[in-house]
Parts: structure tokens; C-alpha cells; sequence
């Protein structure tokens, strides 16, 4: 392993309300590899989006450091793309369009621009709704068209703050397969913040376990992933235990049911 | 075709309403001179056109009075429109300068247009000028506080996107807070050219000396109740075909930039 990708160093986020001072963030430390699918998971209010929104960009530290590639982040960057829960598509632009918008910025020429933005539109399953406005797609196509202008300005980060957390569970998994096929195809370093733990085991290489009040990293559990793992399989069980352990969420006592036959 | 259907209804109401008018003329057994039929009115409104009101201190005719409203409504409307949504969007995402702008706002909002005529015909003359400021006084407040309060009601998200894309000040106004709060600020744009009709009439009644107010005025002191009418019914037509063309240019507004065509759709 190399430098390391992200380094979140101490990082603290405290906000005043009034007189009372609540710490969010308490001095969280990680590093991220490149390439490394990280899922942050926890309960809500223990601080995870706040977390993505500062390897973001979008949250001023209290005290710590949030550096990528060896550069401390001031600012949001292309190359650090948000993917938002509520799509954040524009409403007013058609899914090209939309597509388009990120490459506009870049200086991309018109030509090339549209045939990306069909080409990242294609690969996310939205082949023949180019011409669809937002409110003309569901939610999971909307999501996906989400998806494709993230990959269309070719971002070294993805930030995922429950990206599915919307959408119905099969249209869900349909798309947790089809992110992590595009992660793994682009080599994109994700992180992903969502509270479905299933959902954190199934995508990431490395699932940070949050706690609140003040949130903070309690526990990593890292998955093996030998190819793709089946959500049934022993490897899986063992990871959700994990989880469930790290959460207080087990009894470590002996199994209390009792069966009558 | 379908302007045509459109206009199908309004055309049934406005022919019974008529009617009615003419059966209490006839038999209503009032004065002609104060209560005048619509045989009456429709003469009235021929010699408007033709030769101007008879016996009147201009001799301009209906049409040189319309024209003249129309500039003054073109102008008002458009500069007071136009500076509302600027003002609204630059207060909009400057919320501090809006936490003192707001008072004066609401200081002058509660007073009628119209209660400035006279300070305005001091100040400005006699002409063009009072006329076109009375519209803007009626149509800057609404707009203005309608496009602020879109601004900040705009969902979060688009703000993210604009600086995760690194959008800079100028692109983020142009590229995603205009159209993100043009089909709020339209709505309001739409109430405002009613409103401003309505003021401009009130504004050319004491303020000017031509325009479709000034006739109201000229007809009254001529005791022409006829042509009173004829021009009260003209300002009311205009102020019908002015809404009827902005929900039709709403409409194509809506086609050509999609949104959210359900909650769009109106009337």
C-alpha cells in the first residue's frame, strides 16, 4: 500500500446553538485507500453525513484535517463528487442535460459532450430516456442519471449520503449491483453513508460503524470480498454479526430461545 | 383551435351578461344619459375610435389614448419586473442585507399605489412619469418579495451541486437559482401584471392628461356616461386578453423547459 488516499485526522465538528455547544464529530481518524469502498453506517444523529460533508467539502472543521492525495480540502472539488439522497438532478434540464452539466464546467466541447453524456447515460441503464426531464423519470431512474453525471467528469471520489435510501428494496439492489459493478470497472474510491446494514456488507470493503452523542467511529468490520459476496452466505452472516456486536445490538449470553417440538 | 375553444365560455358569459344590461335599460326605466343601453355604449365607443369624445379638451382618439396607456404599461411593468427580480435574487442570497432591507419593505407595501399619485404629480409632473411609476410601485413589492422567498426556500441541494461542480457566483445565479425559482417568481409575475393594469388606469386618472384613465376622467367630466362605459369596458377586455396571453406564454414557458409539468399546470 502507498499513500494513503484520504487521511480524515482528528476531525472535529462542534455547533452552537444558543448557549448549548453540541460536539457532533469527536476526533475521528481514518485513512481510505485508493480504489477502497468504505461504508459509514450508524444510527441517525451520529454525525456520518456530517462526516461525508466534510471530506467534501461542504462542512468547515472545528479542529482536525481533512486531507485528499496529500492536499488538505477547503472547498468542494469535481474531483470530489456528492451523490445526494434527494438526486439533486435539475429539475429544468432534460437527463442529458443533466449529465451534461458537470462537463460544461470542464470545457468540454459541445460534440464530445453530448456523446459522453449518452455514453455514461447508457452505462447506468438509461439508454432512450435522454430526452426525459426529471420529473418524467422514478426515483431509481433518477438516481441513475445521478449516477452517470458523477461518472461523466470522471471524479477520484465518490461521496454516496444514502444514495438509495429512497427507493424500494428491489429497485435498491439493482442498483447497489450496478454501483458496485461501476466501482469496481472505474476503480473509483467511494464512501458510502447509508443505515442499512445489509446494504453497508454487501458494497463495502470496509464498513466504519458510527455512534452518536459524540459521534464517533466505535468499530470497523472488514469484509472479505473474494469476488462478489451472496447475501447468504456464511461470510456475510459473520460480517452482519460483527456489526450487530459492534452496535450492542447481540446478547453475548448463549441463544435464550427455547424450542418446543 | 384550442384558443378558439378557450375562448368559447368567456364568450357565452360576456352575451348573457349583455343581454341582461340591455333588458334593464329597456325596462328598467332609468335615465339613457345616466344608465346608457349597450346600443349606447356601442356608439359611444364609434365615436371614441373615430373622431375622440365630443366636446372633450383633447381631441385624441380612443386609439391615441391606448397607445399611450400601453407605453406607460410596457415600461412600468417591464423596468419594475425586471428590477424586483434582480433585487429579489441578489437579497435572496444575501440574507443579512435582506434583515434590513425587509423593514423598509414592509414600511412602504402597506400604502396604496395610488395614495402616491399626488406626491408623484408634485414631484414628477404632469405626463408619462406618474403613470409608470404608480406600476412600478404596484408591481416591484410583490415580485420582489415572491423571488426572495423563492431563493430561500430553494432546496439545499442545488446549492451543493452548484459549489461541488465549482460553479462560480455568476454561474450559479444564471445556470441554477434562476431556473430554480422562475416558476415560483412567474406565478407572482403573473398576479403583478393584473396589478399593475389595475394601477395604471388609477395612476393616468389623476396623473396624466391622455391615456384610457384619462379618459375615464374626461368622459365623467363631459357627463358622457355612454363613453365612460365604452372605455371601463376596454380596460377590462385588455386586462382579460393580458392574462389570457401570459398563461398561454406560461404555458409554452413550461414545454420548452419541462420541470414539473403536474404542479406547473395551473387554471
Amino acid at each position: 500500500m502507498g499513500e494513503p488516499h484520504i487521511v480524515v485526522d482528528r476531525a472535529t465538528v462542534k455547533r452552537r446553538r444558543g448557549k448549548t455547544e453540541t460536539l457532533i464529530l469527536n476526533e475521528i481518524s481514518f485513512t481510505v485507500e485508493k480504489g477502497e469502498f468504505i461504508c459509514l453506517i450508524g444510527a441517525s444523529g451520529c454525525g456520518k453525513t456530517t462526516l461525508l460533508n466534510a471530506i467534501a467539502g461542504f462542512e468547515k472543521l472545528t479542529s482536525g484535517r481533512v486531507e485528499i492525495d496529500g492536499r488538505p480540502v477547503v472547498k468542494p472539488r469535481i474531483e470530489y463528487l456528492t451523490i445526494f439522497q434527494e438526486y439533486g438532478l435539475l429539475p429544468w434540464l432534460s437527463a442529458l442535460k443533466n449529465v451534461e452539466f458537470g462537463l460544461k464546467k470542464k470545457g468540454v466541447s459541445k460534440k464530445e459532450r453530448e456523446a459522453r453524456a449518452r455514453k455514461c447515460l447508457k452505462d447506468v441503464g438509461l439508454e432512450g430516456f435522454e430526452e426525459r426531464f426529471p420529473a418524467q423519470l422514478s426515483g431509481g431512474q433518477q438516481q441513475r442519471a445521478a449516477i452517470a453525471r458523477a461518472f461523466a467528469v470522471n471524479p477520484e471520489i465518490l461521496l454516496m449520503d444514502e444514495p438509495f435510501g429512497a427507493l424500494d428494496p428491489i429497485t435498491r439492489m439493482k442498483l447497489q449491483d450496478d454501483a458496485l459493478a461501476l466501482a469496481k470497472s472505474e476503480k473509483k474510491t467511494i464512501l458510502f453513508v447509508t443505515h442499512d446494514i445489509e446494504e453497508a456488507i454487501y458494497l463495502a470493503d470496509r464498513i466504519f460503524v458510527l455512534e452518536p452523542n459524540p459521534g464517533r467511529i466505535k468499530g470497523i468490520v472488514k469484509t472479505s470480498k473474494a469476488g462478489a459476496i451472496d447475501r447468504t452466505s456464511d461470510d456475510f452472516i459473520n460480517a452482519r454479526n460483527r456489526v450487530f456486536e459492534i452496535l450492542g445490538l447481540k446478547t453475548t449470553q448463549s441463544d435464550p430461545i427455547e424450542y418446543y417440538i | 383551435m384550442r384558443f378558439v375553444l378557450a375562448l368559447k365560455r368567456p364568450l357565452i358569459s360576456f352575451a348573457i351578461v349583455v343581454a341582461i344590461w340591455q333588458l334593464v335599460a329597456t325596462f328598467g326605466g332609468f335615465n339613457p344619459a345616466l344608465f346608457p343601453s349597450p346600443l349606447r355604449v356601442a356608439a359611444a365607443f364609434r365615436e371614441l375610435a373615430t373622431t375622440g369624445l365630443l366636446g372633450s379638451s383633447s381631441d385624441a382618439t380612443l386609439w391615441t389614448h391606448l397607445l399611450s396607456s400601453a407605453r406607460r404599461f410596457i415600461v412600468g411593468y417591464s423596468v419594475s419586473s425586471a428590477a424586483a427580480i434582480l433585487c429579489g435574487l441578489a437579497l435572496g442570497l444575501l440574507p443579512r442585507v435582506f434583515g434590513y432591507v425587509d423593514p423598509i419593505v414592509q414600511l412602504i407595501r402597506p400604502v396604496a399605489p395610488i395614495a402616491w399619485t399626488p406626491f408623484l404629480v408634485l414631484t414628477l409632473g404632469i405626463g408619462d412619469l406618474p403613470a409608470i411609476a404608480i406600476i412600478f410601485i404596484a408591481g416591484f413589492f410583490p415580485t420582489l418579495l415572491a423571488t426572495v422567498a423563492a431563493v430561500r426556500n430553494m432546496p439545499p441541494v442545488y446549492d451543493k451541486v452548484a459549489r461541488n461542480f465549482g460553479l462560480n457566483g455568476w454561474e450559479k445565479l444564471t445556470q441554477i437559482v434562476f431556473p430554480a425559482v422562475f416558476p415560483q417568481i412567474a406565478t407572482s409575475l403573473r398576479q403583478a401584471l393584473g396589478t399593475c393594469w389595475i394601477f395604471l388606469v388609477s395612476g393616468e386618472m389623476v396623473g396624466a392628461s391622455s391615456g384610457l384613465g384619462f379618459l375615464v376622467m374626461d368622459a365623467k367630466n363631459c357627463i358622457r356616461a355612454d363613453a365612460l362605459l365604452a372605455t371601463v369596458i376596454l380596460i377590462g377586455l385588455i386586462g382579460f386578453a393580458l392574462d389570457l396571453l401570459v398563461r398561454s406564454g406560461e404555458r409554452l414557458a413550461i414545454k420548452k423547459w419541462g420541470g414539473d409539468l403536474k404542479s406547473n399546470e395551473r387554471g
